[in-house]
């Protein structure tokens, strides 16, 4: 042993405490808000009707449908979307050494909406529409999502394979990341521009990212991926500790980097291709969430990842309610509210940024 | 721990670094790896703890191979202070903590935490411990670095200019905390270093690299004029200050 025995200072403990109460705080409100995101709407459900109805025991059919068949599948949605997509940036910042890491700047969102475009133009608008044709007829609505979610992966192994070349360097991810981000938006316009007016419309209405769209089945899939995918990056969050404080220092401290890097980059688009296939596009959740908690709790993956995961789920399930209501009785998509919303936020954060 | 470098030569795509590198470091030894910048001194650290693959040769730890040992095995056993770290905002006791790694498996234990504390004690972090890394000075940026790898409790320690951006007190202090370290536990520890003079008051034994081979390697009586001259280029004098030698450069 080099070193003798001390007591551990109380006021790390209390530091330590700290984080696990913000942490716990997000969840507590997270919980509140779901209720709230449950009970308003175009039509109210009083509180008493939503508490019988979520113990299964509702008095009035009318408002057991509403939450059950349509508020709670969206609400939780809108969580599982959130945390994964918040996860996911925090992971690619973390594994990128980047702060620009983010499922949208990696290009990943884009190529989704690349496969969802091909897939409209090569079998119709008929996906979304349930036509005669055969190929969505096999795939069954699912078509446009299978798409997407295959062109999200191959965007991610172009970039995968492009950094293995070059030993997995961090600016070589980003770089080719943003350069497969512009390919295969110069793809969308291309097909766009030759598509027919009801086909741009689906190629386009795809692109509005809307948690509205998943039903249980959808969230079960996002849930079980985004679980997978959160507990291999809670398990690796030493890892990233180690990888922040240097690449050499981490391999010094047992770390292999490149595998981490790599397996990270793939698990963090794994969630995103499963959340953009099913919901489309919804920008900047994954850029600005950790960059907020970051600013609040630190750069500790400990308790940033959690972190993340929480209040990514609390701001998509925040922007989706009110989403819903700012010009009820029209509901927006998300994720107009969030790209809008985002932009400023996210400019405030670096002005503050500056600052310190 | 007995380190043992055994024929090591490494090169990146065509251009030889190091050629036929053997030495020995005895437990409660410090070696100080000497040459000039771009000699190789850090690719040698590098292949020692096998985040490079040595070309040809074998780096053993008490004999055994450590191309046959796992990262974190390697990690358990050799602690390694880069040249260069870099700051993320988290506390300086959670960037020390971060030393435990090798051996924690899913939480930092009681043990881990303490021996963090007496670590950030033992390098006079305390007054730090609690603020982000992101805000210290490049100094105490490689105290921490350092007192990472002391917690690390490894039997080997390398160190890549250990005292770069450390002021003369700062500088005495880490050095005498390596060598208590060495002479007190069991602890092997090998350290680039370009002062001259601090090597010469601190490590037991000296290597001088030049062209990536060694010019000359053994104790004190290992540092001439002519051997300066020849590694640096530059004509030194040793002269004697209150018995403790000096290196002078001339002209």
């Amino acid at each position: 042993m080099h070193l003798t025995h001390t007591q551990i200072p109380e006021e790390y403990k209390t530091h330590i405490g700290k984080k696990t109460t913000f942490v716990a705080a997000a969840l507590v409100l997270l919980i509140l808000m779901l209720i709230g995101s449950v009970s308003v709407g175009a039509v109210r459900v009083p509180l008493g009707e939503l508490i019988s109805s979520l113990l299964g025991r509702a008095s009035a059919q009318k408002f057991d449908i509403i939450i059950w068949q349509i508020r709670m599948p969206q609400a939780l949605t809108a969580m599982a979307a959130g945390a994964g997509l918040a996860v996911a940036g925090a992971m690619m910042q973390s594994i990128l050494r980047n702060p620009l890491g983010s499922p949208f700047t990696l290009g990943i969102s884009h190529a989704a909406a690349f496969g969802a475009a091909l897939c409209v133009m090569l079998v119709g608008p008929g996906s979304l529409q349930e036509t005669g044709s055969w190929l969505p007829a096999m795939l069954g609505p699912y078509a446009v999502t299978l798409s997407a979610f295959g062109f999200s992966l191959v965007a991610t192994f172009i970039i995968i394979g492009i950094s293995r070349i070059r030993s997995a360097s961090p600016e070589v991810m980003v770089l080719a990341g943003v350069a497969l981000g512009s390919l295969f938006t110069a793809g969308t316009m291309f097909l766009q521009y030759f598509a027919d007016d009801v086909e741009l419309a689906a190629m386009v209405f795809w692109t509005f990212g809307d948690v509205s769209r998943a039903s249980w089945q959808e969230l079960g899939v996002i849930t079980v991926v985004l679980a997978a995918v959160f507990v291999y990056g809670f398990f690796k969050r030493w890892d990233y500790n180690a990888i922040d404080a240097g690449d050499e220092t981490a391999r010094g401290l047992g770390v292999r980097v490149e595998r981490a890097r790599l397996v990270g980059m793939l698990a963090a688009s794994l969630v995103t291709a499963v959340v953009v296939a099913f919901l489309g596009i919804i920008g900047f959740v994954g850029l600005v969430c950790p960059h907020m908690v970051r600013r609040l709790i630190g750069d500790d993956h400990r308790f940033l990842l959690p972190g993340t995961c929480v209040i990514g789920a609390l701001l998509l399930l925040a922007a989706d309610t009110a989403a819903r209501l700012v010009l009820a009785p029209h509901i927006l998509p998300v994720s107009i509210l969030t790209s809008f919303l985002g932009a400023p936020v996210f400019i405030y954060l670096i002005i503050r940024g500056q600052q310190r | 721990m007995i380190l043992t470098v055994d024929n090591v030569s490494f090169q990146y795509k065509s251009t030889a670094v190091l050629d036929s590198i053997c030495f020995q470091v005895p437990v409660h030894n410090v070696v100080a790896v000497l040459g000039p910048n771009g000699v190789g001194k850090t690719t040698l650290l590098r292949c020692m703890n096998a985040i490079l693959r040595p070309r040809t040769g074998v780096v053993r730890i008490n004999g055994e191979n450590i191309l046959n040992m796992g990262a974190m095995e390697i990690a358990r056993r050799m602690g390694y202070v880069a040249q260069r770290a870099e700051a993320a905002r988290t506390t300086v006791f959670d960037a020390i903590l971060l030393g435990r790694r090798p051996h924690i498996t899913w939480r930092a234990s009681e043990h881990d935490l303490r021996l963090t504390h007496a670590a950030i004690d033992r390098l006079g972090l305390n007054a730090l411990s609690l603020r982000y890394v992101t805000e210290l000075s490049g100094g105490e940026l490689q105290k921490v670095s350092i007192a990472r790898a002391l917690v690390q409790e490894p039997g080997i320690l390398l160190l890549d200019e250990p005292t770069s951006s450390l002021d003369l007190k700062n500088q005495i202090e880490i050095l005498k905390t390596i060598r208590q370290v060495a002479a007190t536990h069991e602890v092997a520890a090998v350290m680039t270093m370009h002062n001259l003079n601090m090597a010469l008051r601190y490590a037991d034994q000296f290597i001088f690299l030049k062209a990536g081979r060694i010019f000359a390697a053994g104790g004190a009586e290992t540092v001439t004029p002519e051997i300066i001259g020849e590694v640096y280029d530059v004509p030194v004098d040793i002269t004697r200050h209150r018995g403790a030698p000096m290196v002078v450069p001339l002209g």
